[in-house]
């Protein structure tokens, strides 16, 4: 089992309130799926998405990722943990708008202290696998929406990871591209057999994974496979 | 390795894309570490040239006896010289003389009335031509002979047997000048700004009738210096002092030390608002790039590279700044000296003349070093809270956003702004800082810290009240505006506080500029109650004056619209013990000031101009 979610908890205060965002939260994913989390607004899609990342940290319960706990870390070894073993899709894309494709491409890695002429080769060839093999040298303020979301796709896949976490990837494209870049991430899975976790409130995106997760008021409502 | 990318890809990046504020910041250091520079290379080449000239004037002297400004009787001299241990004792007179024309004190020249034909046993000359003076006697007959430094007849275009004209107590006299002194032994002194004459010579001209300013002493080899020191104490008593020239030096240094700090103290102040803006630089580039801090910690940055991520911009902008600073403060240096050296010369009552005002390398690698370093400091503060950005702020839509600890945190500091101020106003209100410093202090450090945090509340306040007008403008780009300054909290907030803060610093200097002011006016106010003021050349609150004939009194009495002479002298004098015996005070008087009550015309007509030229006088003295 590649990740394991255990009895997952998430309380927190806003103003004089204490919210319960998620409510007692267990599942398990393999190797190789492409799972979708779907639920309206408050549903914890996207605290649950939190937590799988280390983004965040439970109140109770613990996540699991190949063996290893990752409420049990401290903050260096989650920042070293994240860039490892975890990939992220934004919502907003997140490109740093003073680097090109290629360096956005490779920051995870430059990140760990390699020189980008190592890790330019893989980048390259990352950015001819999803079609931008043609914009390396491009800055963010250059591309467009799904181009840069294809960068951000590609910035995903550099450190090889174990898991990628995708937040609403098609939140912020037009139906078109968003279609395009729900098309790529699919044939990430097929191809290389990465694990994808996406978050979405769109039922036709959250269509294109393998495995549907619908949450509603902190819990999981159904887990069905596709 | 990874720090290295942060900075090469992330940091530089950033740097360069903002050239203006990265430029801004680097000027802002420049600045604080110019005027940093510029005050120490000032106080060192004057500490330079204080030794220097102690050293020299000392010469192969071992013991020095001194009386003050006023300086002693001359009859002391036969009571040194017929004390036990000593072998030679040369005596020294000082005056002040100023060039025909001179407005300016630096434009003067120290005169040395020296025993022309002793004197060489104590100090060493070094002629141009080998010989000083052709014939001791003749140079004696003459009264008007002088001998001068080459370095001054040059800059005054003065040959052997050239004319001069200096100011005495009997009004402009014209010398001969029948030497040149190369600038060896006792002629580095002052700068080379030195003139010798004969000291009967000297005492006839400048008014030092029966005076010696020192007497330096050369022991016998066989008795100890400390017992030729004991024995001269004894034999002179309380009033004059015996000390041995490296302790003249060092007294002076330590008298120098407080003016010099001050100076210092008011240089680091321009330093620490370069530093300041640094901080507010950094800050706000923070605030501005919440997001990417977010985005660079959710891919694995950890909070340690954050910091050291804007650290590393700092270094760059610390360095340039510092080495930029180093070269202007050399140039400021120069324009700086001559308000500082006839500042420090008020102080100590001599003058000091700066031949060279100079920035060693390693003096010069030093300040680069620390500046950089108080650059880092600065930063490290809103380093430390980019260290803080969760992960999670990649995830926001709006990077401005704020959760219910960020705006529980934010009311609190407010709330304390506030108090602080009411605190502030109470103790100004009801003048409890009189009572103890403390209080004082706290009192104005709650008004800077209070101000920093409640300026931002109020300043949101107003700009909510703004939208009434702006909604109504028919602008765009002032809504526009005026909407992304309420929604780029953090930003603005940083900004306030950086102005509050910097008009503090401001505010700071000019009020600490503004109590000299006031009280040398109130002192002026209580002291001078005469319309005009007759002095000799130099200035008068300086000290740097001469002698005025008591004639000069009768003569004024017969001005017309002349009502009332008053007149006065000054002198400076030790303090010594309560329990010491009977002061050895000055008999004669050394400088006198005529303080005249004219008409009431006239009065109306000079009061404003003389507390003008008195206060312009003082005020470049003390306040540069």
């Amino acid at each position: 089992m590649l990740l394991q979610v255990q009895s997952l908890n998430k309380t927190y205060t806003r103003g004089n309130q204490i919210v319960r965002a998620l409510k007692d939260v267990s599942l398990e994913l393999k190797a190789g799926q492409f799972v979708s989390i779907m639920g309206p607004s408050g549903s914890g899609k996207s605290t649950l998405l939190h937590l799988m990342g280390g983004l965040d940290r439970p109140t109770s319960g613990c996540v699991i990722l190949n063996g290893d706990a990752i409420e049990r870390m401290n903050d260096d070894e989650l920042s070293l943990f994240r860039r490892k073993r975890l990939g992220f899709i934004f919502q907003f894309f997140n490109l740093l708008p003073t680097l090109s494709a290629l360096e956005n491409v490779a920051l995870p890695r430059l990140l760990d202290g390699e020189p980008l002429k190592n890790i330019e080769p893989k980048a390259r060839e990352l950015l001819e696998m999803i079609g931008m093999g043609k914009r390396t040298d491009h800055k963010p303020d250059q591309l467009s929406g799904g181009e840069m979301q294809r960068v951000a796709i590609a910035r995903a896949l550099i450190a090889d990871p174990l898991l990628i976490l995708a937040d609403e990837p098609t939140g912020n494209l037009d139906s078109k591209t968003g279609d395009a870049i729900l098309k790529l991430m699919r044939e990430m899975t097929d191809k290389t057999g990465k694990t994808i976790v996406m978050v979405t409130h769109d039922l036709k995106a959250a269509q294109t994974g393998n495995r549907l997760i619908r949450m509603r008021d902190g819990s999981l409502e159904s887990d069905e496979s596709l | 390795m990874s720090l290295y990318n942060l900075f090469r890809y992330i940091g530089l990046r950033h740097l360069t894309q903002k050239p203006t504020r990265a430029l801004l910041t680097t000027l802002g250091v420049a600045f604080g570490i110019a005027l940093y520079v510029a005050i120490a290379i000032i106080n060192h080449s004057i500490k330079d040239s204080m030794r220097e000239s102690v050293e020299s004037v000392a010469g192969k002297a071992k013991l020095t006896v001194t009386g003050g400004v006023s300086g002693f009787d001359e009859a002391k001299l036969e009571v040194i010289r017929t004390t036990p241990g000593v072998k030679a004792a040369v005596p020294l007179v000082q005056a002040r003389a100023f060039f025909a024309g001179a407005t300016e004190s630096y434009e003067g020249l120290q005169i040395m009335g020296v025993d022309m034909l002793q004197d060489t046993s104590v100090r060493s000359y070094k002629a141009t031509d080998q010989r000083i003076i052709d014939d001791p006697l003749v140079f004696l007959n003459q009264p008007d002979s002088i001998i001068l430094t080459e370095s001054l007849a040059k800059a005054r275009g003065l040959k052997l047997n050239s004319k001069l004209r200096l100011s005495t107590v009997n009004g402009l006299r014209e010398f001969t000048v029948r030497g040149l002194l190369e600038p060896e032994g006792a002629a580095k002194a002052y700068g080379g700004a030195l003139a010798l004459m004969d000291i009967d010579g000297v005492r006839m001209t400048f008014g030092r009738e029966n005076k010696l300013d020192r007497v330096d002493i050369i022991p016998e080899k066989n008795i100890s210096v400390d017992q030729v020191q004991k024995n001269i104490e004894e034999r002179l008593g309380p009033g004059l002092q015996v000390e041995r020239p490296e302790t003249q030096s060092e007294s002076t240094e330590r008298v120098l030390a407080t003016y010099q700090l001050l100076l210092t103290f008011f240089s680091l102040l321009a330093l620490l608002v370069g530093l300041f803006l640094v901080m507010n630089s950094i800050s706000v580039a923070i605030a501005e790039r919440r997001r990417e801090i977010g985005v660079l910690r959710a891919l694995g940055a950890t909070r340690a590279s954050m910091v050291i991520l804007f650290v590393t911009e700092v270094i760059g902008v610390g360095l340039a700044g510092s080495t930029l600073g180093c070269l202007l403060g050399k140039v400021l240096s120069e324009l700086l000296s001559k308000q500082v050296i006839t500042s420090v010369g008020a102080q100590l009552q001599t003058q000091i003349t700066v031949s060279k005002l100079e920035l060693s390398i390693s003096q010069a690698l030093f300040t680069i070093a620390c500046g950089t370093g108080a650059a880092i400091f600065a930063a490290l503060l809103p380093a430390l809270k980019a260290a803080t950005i969760h992960p999670l702020e990649s995830m926001k839509k709006n990077s401005e956003s704020f959760s219910d600890q960020d705006e529980k945190r934010g009311r609190i500091l407010v709330w304390i702004g506030l108090f602080l101020l009411i605190f502030n106003c109470v103790v100004v209100a009801r003048g409890l800082g009189r009572y103890w410093i403390g209080i004082d202090i706290a009192s104005k450090a709650s008004s800077v810290l209070g101000v920093a945090l409640f300026g931002p509340f109020i300043v949101f306040v107003l700009l909510k009240l703004c939208r009434i007008f702006t909604r109504k403008s028919s602008r765009p780009v002032l809504k526009i505006a005026h909407e992304n300054l309420l929604r780029s909290r953090r930003r603005t907030s940083s900004n306030v506080v950086a102005l509050m803060i910097g008009l503090f610093l401001v505010m700071l200097i000019s009020s600490v500029r503004n109590s000299f002011h006031d009280t040398l006016t109130s002192w002026l106010d209580q002291i001078f109650v005469a319309d005009l003021m007759v002095g000799s050349n130099g200035r008068f609150i300086t000290a740097d004056v001469q002698l005025l004939k008591e004639e000069v009194e009768n003569d004024l009495s017969q001005v017309e619209g002349v009502r009332e002479i008053q007149a006065g002298r000054g002198t400076a004098v030790r303090w010594f013990p309560y329990n010491t015996k009977a002061q050895d005070l000055p008999s004669k008087p050394l400088i006198i000031i005529l303080i005249i009550l004219t008409t009431n015309i006239l009065r109306c007509l000079r009061e404003t101009e003389l507390k003008r030229r008195l206060l312009f006088s003082i005020q470049r003295n003390l306040i540069s």
